[in-house]
């Protein structure tokens, strides 16, 4: 089983239709990290949504994800309050 | 906000300055510089993946901001200011340098990373791939208020920086590009020599594995 868990979702050449619809947490949580990276086909994205309704672990994966983002956004906004106009003559 | 400030520096900024502890208003000596420089050149290596682009980088931004040491009234605006001044000198020297630089260089030991991540998937999912009962992810939600604040805390960001030293560096690196640096697919891509698909996977488990280690580190302890 050593490869099942990173190659046999999105790429494939002959996508399973069921499993893009109901996916499993592995292939829920890998599309919902490419989502933050390029979009996702329609069914794909419906998938997700569909999974996340239901799964509570994978539902906390999705916000997690947003969240991380979110604070490090917040720490480089704090970074920005902080640059005092002189920053600009060192660039 | 009682104390004197500099106008450019906004009331947020001084509220969360005033209820610091004194590790932030500490005074910038030579033992603190030391430190940072070693923080700074720890994070510019990973990044440039060439030991003397990250120590000319580190350098610069270390003249650049002590120049102007006399702004700064602790030691958290100075960090702050310096690794911002850093990041765009990683940023220029990424975007002028279009030379390759292999996965492989960084990581020599590409087996074992894929080894570990193998162990570290099966830790998180059964066999169906499904979530493990006793690894199920928790929302960070429920254990705090707003990424404002929490942001704004100098230990969010020491156990942030704790959990992406935990990360393979091939993983923290990449993600770093994406989520601080903000370098888009392609760039990143270009940069380290991988393939989009590659780079989606090393985000994927960057992400699997920061959110295991924050979990426990910060938001469990809180």
């Amino acid at each position: 089983m050593s490869d099942t868990h990173d190659t046999h979702t999105h790429n494939d050449l002959e996508p399973n239709f069921f499993r893009v619809l109901f996916p499993t947490c592995t292939q829920a949580t890998q599309s919902i990290s490419i989502a933050k990276e390029k979009p996702l086909p329609t069914a794909q994205n419906l998938g997700i949504k569909m999974h996340i309704m239901m799964c509570s672990g994978c539902r906390a994966f999705y916000k997690n994800t947003d969240t991380i983002s979110e604070m490090i956004q917040a720490h480089k906004n704090q970074e920005a309050e902080q640059l005092t106009p002189s920053v600009k003559d060192n660039e | 906000m009682s104390q004197p400030k500099d106008d450019d520096i906004s009331p947020t900024t001084s509220s969360s300055s005033n209820s610091n502890n004194n590790n932030t208003t500490g005074v910038i000596n030579d033992e603190f510089i030391e430190s940072v420089y070693q923080q700074m050149l720890a994070f510019a290596t990973s990044q440039l993946a060439d030991a003397q682009k990250a120590q000319d980088a580190v350098q610069d931004a270390l003249v650049a901001a002590l120049n102007h040491s006399d702004k700064f009234n602790g030691q958290a605006t100075f960090k702050t200011w310096v690794f911002a001044i850093l990041k765009n000198k990683i940023v220029d020297n990424i975007r002028k340098n279009n030379k390759y630089v292999q996965i492989s260089q960084i990581i020599p030991d590409g087996e074992d990373n894929a080894q570990n991540d193998e162990n570290f998937m099966q830790l998180l999912f059964d066999d169906a791939g499904y979530w493990h009962k006793d690894t199920l992810p928790t929302s960070f939600d429920n254990s705090w208020a707003n990424p404002e604040a929490q942001a704004h805390s100098e230990g969010f960001w020491q156990v942030l920086e704790v959990c992406l030293k935990n990360l393979p560096a091939d993983q923290s690196r990449v993600f770093l590009m994406k989520e601080y640096i903000e370098l888009d697919t392609k760039e990143i891509c270009d940069e380290v020599g991988i393939s989009d698909k590659n780079y989606y996977v090393l985000m994927y488990r960057a992400r699997l594995r920061l959110q295991k280690c924050l979990s426990i580190r910060w938001f469990e302890e809180q």
